[in-house]
């Protein structure tokens, strides 16, 4: 009996274990599409390091009166990609109010459901 | 005979009555689409302007019909009503396209879309799962062209004969 028991126990323990394990997918309607979030997820987190002295060591570049190619320019220049749709849709939304937070950019360009890592990127290049 | 008459008469009030209601929806209906094109700011694209264009075509259209109800009058609205129509499915068009061109930009598909099957593309885009449009946005300029045309079938100024040259 006690043999059963435990044999019980440890079934019922790897069954939670493999239901925890992959809790995560059974909210998920789009396979495809959760997988690359944890990828570029991955990729974001790592991307800081790599990405944001060169964001830094880059000049910042005017939001308002840059034109779209030079955003362009710059956004490839730091390495984030899509850098002419990004350039595109910051020109798109012109003018920017002279705001530190750059609420008005960040409120547009979420919109796109914007990596976070990337947005920041953008933000960093850009002065009014 | 007298009754016949006064059915018909009945018919003709409630027809008027019914136009008349229509006719108001359609001015409400456009009044409604212009604030709602206004609160989103839909100008910061030259493409978005053609909403407004609509919008305005509606808007004539309506004014047409209520303060000038010639044959002639009645035509153009019935025209300006099939442009509307046509311009709102190219406007679903835009929407789902420009939801597609943006797709890259979401965070979730950034790795994925360029090996994302084209049918699934288009399905995620113009069911707004990738991109920042409302696909399906614009039918609401076709929902009110529709009801502005309802309002003109057997119009009366459509019934009496064209005037002589």
């Amino acid at each position: 009996m006690p043999t059963i028991s435990l044999r019980a126990g440890l079934a019922l323990a790897a069954v939670l274990t493999l239901a925890a394990c992959s809790g995560g997918g059974g909210t998920s309607t789009a396979p495809t599409a959760s997988d690359p979030a944890a990828s570029s997820a991955t990729a974001a987190s790592s991307a800081p390091s790599s990405a944001a002295p060169a964001a830094s060591a880059t000049a910042k570049i005017n939001a308002n009166t840059a034109s779209q190619g030079e955003l362009a320019a710059a956004f490839e220049a730091a390495g984030i990609s899509n850098a002419s749709k990004w350039a595109r849709e910051v020109a798109e939304y012109r003018p920017y109010p002279n705001d530190p937070t750059w609420a008005q950019l960040r409120q547009e360009l979420a919109k796109y459901n914007i990596d976070p890592t990337v947005l920041e990127q953008i933000i960093a290049l850009l002065e009014v | 005979m007298a009754t016949s008459a006064a059915e018909a008469t009945d018919a003709r009030s409630s027809l008027v009555v019914i136009r008349r209601g229509l006719l108001a929806l359609a001015a409400a209906g456009t009044i409604g689409v212009a604030l709602e094109l206004l609160l989103l700011r839909h100008w910061t694209e030259t493409r978005e302007l053609i909403a407004w264009l609509a919008v305005a075509a509606l808007g004539v259209a309506v004014a047409l019909v209520i303060l000038r109800p010639t044959r002639r009058a009645i035509l153009v609205a019935r025209a300006l009503g099939v442009v509307v129509l046509v311009t709102s499915a190219i406007g679903v068009f835009v929407h789902v396209w420009a939801n597609y061109d943006a797709a890259p930009l979401d965070a979730r598909y950034t790795a994925s879309w360029p090996t994302t099957a084209e049918p699934v593309r288009w399905l995620l885009a113009a069911t707004d799962t990738v991109g920042p449009s409302p696909s399906l946005a614009p039918l609401a300029l076709a929902f009110v062209a529709l009801v502005l045309l309802l309002a003109l079938v057997h119009h009366q100024a459509l019934e009496a004969p064209a005037p002589s040259r």
